[in-house]
C-alpha cells in the first residue's frame, strides 16, 4: 500500500469515522428522500410496464 | 413402461429437420462440443407436468402427452450409456411434446464452459450456479449449472421463464421455496384479460408473484428522471454487478422483453462482459445475430442497446432483483455510505482504482476469515447478512467496509467494521461497551470474498 496513505490510515479511530459521517447527515437524509421518491415512481411505472417476450 | 435410451452421434437421425435446426440455434456451441447424444424418451419433467395439467391436457392435440424427451450431451464418443462419466457429461435439455417449433425446448441445464464464451487464457468466468443431479443407467451424476427455461408462449411467456430460472436457482442454492408454475398462475392478477393464454405480465405482476412465493423483490428504473451519461450508466452497471457478486442474478426488463443477467467475465485489467440468458432469443439475436440461449454481451453492446431504448422511452428499461429476507439496508444506501467514507474521510479517491460491493451471509464470511487466519470476527455478533464493500488500489485490495444489511435504510451509523490494511476498526455500536476496544491488528490485509464460482 502507498506509504503516505498507510501513515494516514494508521491514526484513524472509530470516533473519527463516526464524526465524519455525522457531518454528512443532512446531505444523507436528502439523498434517502430522493431514493424514496424514485422508488415510489418505480412502483407506479411497474404497473404499466408490460413484458410479453 | 420401459425407458428408451438412444445413443447417437447425430440428432437428425431421431428428430426432424425443423426440431434439429431449432436445437442447433438454441444450443449453439454446446452442440459443437457434443460428440454423443443420449436421447431419453418418456422422461417425466415436473414443469411440463404442470404445463400439461394447467393447459395442454385440455387441448385436442392427439400427440401431446404427459411425457417429455430428455437429451443428454456427452463430450466424448461413446457407444453405450455405461460410459457416461462426470467429466464427459455436459448436461441436458428437455423437449416438450408440443407442435410449435419455438416452444419445443423447455429446459437447458448445462455446465458453464469457458470455450462457450470464447475466453482467453487471462480471462475469468464467474457464474452463480447450483447443483443438479441426474440418474442414468444406474449412475448418479452431479454437476453445477445455472438453469435455463424457455417459454411455451401459452402458459408461460418470458417473464414466467425468468421467474422460474431465478427461483429454481435460489431454491437449489439457498434452499428458498420451490418454484411451481401453478403458483405463478394463481398469483397472477388478471389485470387485462385471461391468464392463459398469457398475454404477458407487468413488472408489478412479476413482483407480486415473486413476493407471494417468498422471494422479496425490488424494482428499479435507473434512467427515469436521470440523464443518460457515463455516470448514470455506471450506476446501472454497479447495481447489476453488486447483485451478481452477491450471487443474485438480475432480471433486465427492456422494451417488451425480459432477459436474465447471470454472470460475467473478468479481463486482466478488470474489464467485464456479461453472461446473459435469453429465453426467447429476441434480445440476443438483435445484438449477436444468433439465438443461442446464453451469450456473452460486452458492456459496450449493453450500453448501446440501453441507450437506443431509453432515447425515447426512459421508462422502458428496468431492473428486477430478488433479495434475501433480512436484506433491508438497500444498495443505494450502501453505495452512498461507502462514497462518504472514501471521499470525506479517507481521501481515497486518488488511490482507489476499483470498488466492489456485495452481500454475504455473515457466518460464511466468518468461516472464510477463520480459514484464512483471521478470527477477529468470531466473537462479534453479526446480522444474518452483511454488505461488504471492497476497495482496491492498483496493487490490490486495501480496505473492506462491512455494513449491517439489516439496518434501517437511513441509518448512517450502520457500518460494523472497517478493515484497512492490517487493522480492523469496529463501530462501538456493534460491540458491547465493557469489552470494547475499537481497533485490532490482524496482521493480514482484507481478503477478496466471492459468492460466485470461477470457471
Amino acid at each position: 500500500m502507498n506509504e503516505k496513505l498507510m501513515k494516514k490510515l494508521e491514526k484513524i479511530t472509530a470516533d473519527d469515522i463516526k464524526k465524519a459521517l455525522e457531518a454528512k447527515l443532512d446531505e444523507w437524509e436528502d439523498y434517502i428522500r430522493e431514493v424514496d421518491r424514485r422508488n415510489l415512481k418505480a412502483a407506479k411505472l411497474a404497473r404499466n410496464f408490460w413484458v410479453r417476450g | 413402461m420401459l425407458k428408451m435410451y438412444i445413443v447417437t452421434e447425430n440428432l437428425g437421425e431421431t428428430f426432424d429437420k425443423v426440431i434439429t435446426s431449432e436445437i442447433r440455434e438454441r444450443l449453439g456451441k454446446y452442440l459443437d462440443l457434443t460428440k454423443t447424444f443420449i436421447i431419453e424418451e418418456k422422461y417425466i419433467d415436473r414443469y411440463w407436468r404442470e404445463e400439461f395439467s394447467i393447459h395442454y391436457s385440455k387441448t385436442f392435440y392427439k400427440d401431446v402427452d404427459k411425457f417429455t424427451t430428455r437429451v443428454h450431451l456427452i463430450r466424448e464418443k461413446i457407444s453405450k450409456i455405461d460410459n457416461i462419466t462426470e467429466d464427459n457429461y455436459l448436461g441436458y435439455f428437455i423437449l416438450r411434446p408440443i407442435p410449435i417449433r419455438s416452444g419445443r425446448i423447455s429446459r437447458i441445464i448445462v455446465k458453464p464452459l469457458r470455450e462457450i464464451f470464447m475466453l482467453k487464457d487471462n480471462e475469468k468466468l464467474y457464474i452463480p450456479t447450483c447443483e443438479f443431479c441426474i440418474h442414468i443407467a444406474g449412475k448418479e451424476i452431479k454437476f453445477q449449472a445455472f438453469p435455463f427455461y424457455q417459454q411455451d408462449s401459452v402458459v408461460n411467456v418470458c417473464a414466467h421463464a425468468d421467474i422460474l430460472m431465478v427461483t429454481e436457482y435460489m431454491h437449489r442454492k439457498f434452499h428458498l421455496n420451490k418454484p411451481s408454475i401453478s403458483d405463478f398462475i394463481s398469483y397472477t392478477l388478471p389485470l387485462c384479460g385471461r391468464s392463459i393464454p398469457s398475454i404477458g405480465l407487468t413488472l408489478e405482476q412479476i413482483s407480486i408473484i415473486l413476493n407471494q412465493m417468498g422471494y422479496p423483490t425490488i424494482i428499479k428504473f435507473p434512467f427515469v428522471d436521470v440523464d443518460f451519461n457515463e455516470e448514470s450508466f455506471n450506476h446501472f452497471i454497479e447495481y447489476i454487478d453488486s447483485y451478481l457478486e452477491s450471487g443474485l442474478p438480475t432480471i433486465l426488463a427492456i422494451e417488451d422483453h425480459v432477459i436474465l443477467i447471470v454472470g460475467h467475465t473478468l479481463g486482466p485489467e478488470g474489464e467485464k462482459d456479461y453472461i446473459v440468458y435469453d429465453d426467447s432469443g429476441a434480445f440476443i439475436s438483435e445484438i449477436k445475430g444468433n439465438k443461442m440461449f446464453c451469450n456473452r454481451i460486452s458492456r459496450r453492446e449493453l450500453k448501446d442497446k440501453v441507450k437506443k431504448v431509453i432515447r425515447n422511452h426512459p421508462h422502458n428499461v428496468a431492473l428486477i432483483n430478488v433479495e434475501f429476507e433480512r436484506m433491508y439496508f438497500p444498495f443505494d444506501s450502501v453505495k452512498r455510505l461507502v462514497e462518504y467514507i472514501i471521499t470525506s474521510f479517507f481521501d481515497f479517491m486518488k488511490y482507489v482504482t476499483k470498488k466492489r460491493i456485495l452481500i454475504s451471509d455473515s457466518n460464511e464470511f466468518k468461516i472464510f476469515c477463520s480459514k484464512n487466519g483471521v478470527d477477529i470476527f468470531n466473537d462479534v455478533p453479526l446480522p444474518h447478512y452483511i454488505w461488504i464493500a471492497e476497495l482496491y488500489e492498483r496493487k490490490g485490495i486495501i480496505c473492506d467496509i462491512i455494513i449491517d444489511a439489516s439496518a434501517h435504510k437511513s441509518d448512517i451509523d450502520s457500518w460494523i467494521a472497517i478493515w484497512i490494511g492490517d487493522k480492523v476498526i469496529f463501530n462501538p455500536g456493534y460491540k458491547s461497551k465493557d469489552e470494547f476496544k475499537d481497533c485490532f491488528k490482524v496482521k493480514k490485509f482484507p481478503f477478496v470474498y466471492s459468492n460466485l464460482n470461477d470457471f
